[in-house]
């Protein structure tokens, strides 16, 4: 399943869903990846000088001026298609935050990113342009100046300690049910920033993190142990603690050796 | 305040809860609550050994076979950094058996 990009604008033009000036526009998700299928959606990403009025009033927030996100959504060929409307200002606002300045400076912005932020940083990477790509280029090369993937990769480093130390202290009071649950989203974390340092983002769409594990070689871990862990096929209902402590040790192991 | 139990060939060491360990352009740091710690390569090497069961002569055989060197200062040098590492907060230490 694919999409025809240089039908996206046309199809944005006749439905009434594209601003007269417009900077570019581009498709993001599981379809621009080869991974789409009969029930996937068709993200895209428009970006504009002034922003967009909604004709459905819907509008998700962000942590930028302005602070929302206008989008709509239409169907075509039977195909939902989700379209967000993000400002120039609002695209300059979010590079910025992850500058080398922002990422060396210990309360820099790239800490107050929004999803949507997130979600458009993991999206850059593999977007593909519905026009001539100028823009897409220039902006991918401003991600590589920048602290792109040190940044993504730093947020599921933190969000896995967290985790680690959730997990870890149920453990300890004798709460092992939940200490497994909470070594999960540990796993899953580290496994994402794992990946991220090896330039496979996706945090925000854990449904694909297999896929994208097929995609890294990590001596770290590998696909089977990977695969093993997601399923929990070393979980021992009489020994939940094992899990948890081998989790753990997994997601030091990871934030020891992944380079931010 | 109590002083610290020394760090003896018989230690056994475990990372708390809290600490985190980053490696960002070459240098690989360790933060507890209070302190950031930057750990060398040696340490590191330590580091990665340290499970809460190995003791602190194991470790020192460990770092003597990597880095071929003596196993008494080997240990040592496992035993000054312990120190240094809990005295910051990012290194928990059992009391020996």
């Amino acid at each position: 399943m694919s999409v025809e990009l240089s039908s996206v604008i046309p199809e944005l033009k006749s439905r009434g869903l594209l601003p007269d000036a417009y900077e570019t526009v581009f498709v993001s998700g599981s379809v621009v990846r080869g991974w789409g299928n009969e029930t996937s959606d068709v993200d895209v990403h428009v970006v504009a000088a002034e922003p967009w009025t909604s004709s459905i009033g819907e509008a998700e927030h962000v942590a930028l001026e302005p602070a929302t996100l206008p989008y709509e959504e239409t169907y075509v060929d039977g195909r939902r298609w989700d379209v967000e409307y993000w400002t120039t200002g609002q695209l300059e606002q979010v590079l910025e935050k992850i500058s080398e300045e922002q990422f060396a400076d210990d309360r820099g912005a790239w800490r107050t990113l929004s999803h949507h932020e997130v979600a458009l940083l993991e999206r850059l990477p593999y977007a593909a342009a519905a026009d001539d790509g100028a823009w897409l280029a220039r902006t991918r090369a401003r991600l590589d100046a920048g602290a792109h993937r040190s940044v993504l990769v730093a947020r599921c480093l933190r969000n896995a300690d967290g985790s680690v130390e959730d997990a870890a202290g149920q453990l300890a009071a004798g709460d092992a049910d939940s200490a497994v649950l909470a070594a999960r989203l540990a796993f899953h974390h580290a496994v994402d920033g794992l990946q991220a340092s090896l330039g496979q983002f996706g945090s925000l769409w854990p449904k694909w993190r297999a896929r994208r594990m097929r995609l890294v070689e990590s001596a770290i871990l590998p696909y089977d142990r990977y695969w093993a862990l997601e399923t929990m096929r070393t979980y021992d209902p009489e020994d939940p603690g094992a899990y948890v402590r081998e989790i753990i040790s997994l997601c030091r192991q990871i934030s020891l050796e992944v380079e931010l | 305040m109590a002083a610290a139990s020394p760090v003896t060939a018989a230690s056994v060491a475990s990372l708390p809860l809290n600490v985190r360990i980053r490696r960002h352009r070459g240098t690989v740091l360790a933060a507890g609550y209070e302190h950031v710690v930057e750990l060398s390569e040696t340490a590191v090497f330590v580091w990665r050994h340290i499970d809460g069961v190995r003791t602190v002569a194991e470790l020192g055989r460990l770092l003597a076979a990597e880095y071929a060197i003596d196993e008494e200062a080997a240990t040592q040098d496992v035993c000054e950094l312990f120190t240094q590492l809990v005295a910051h907060g990012v290194l928990d230490l059992a009391r020996p058996a």
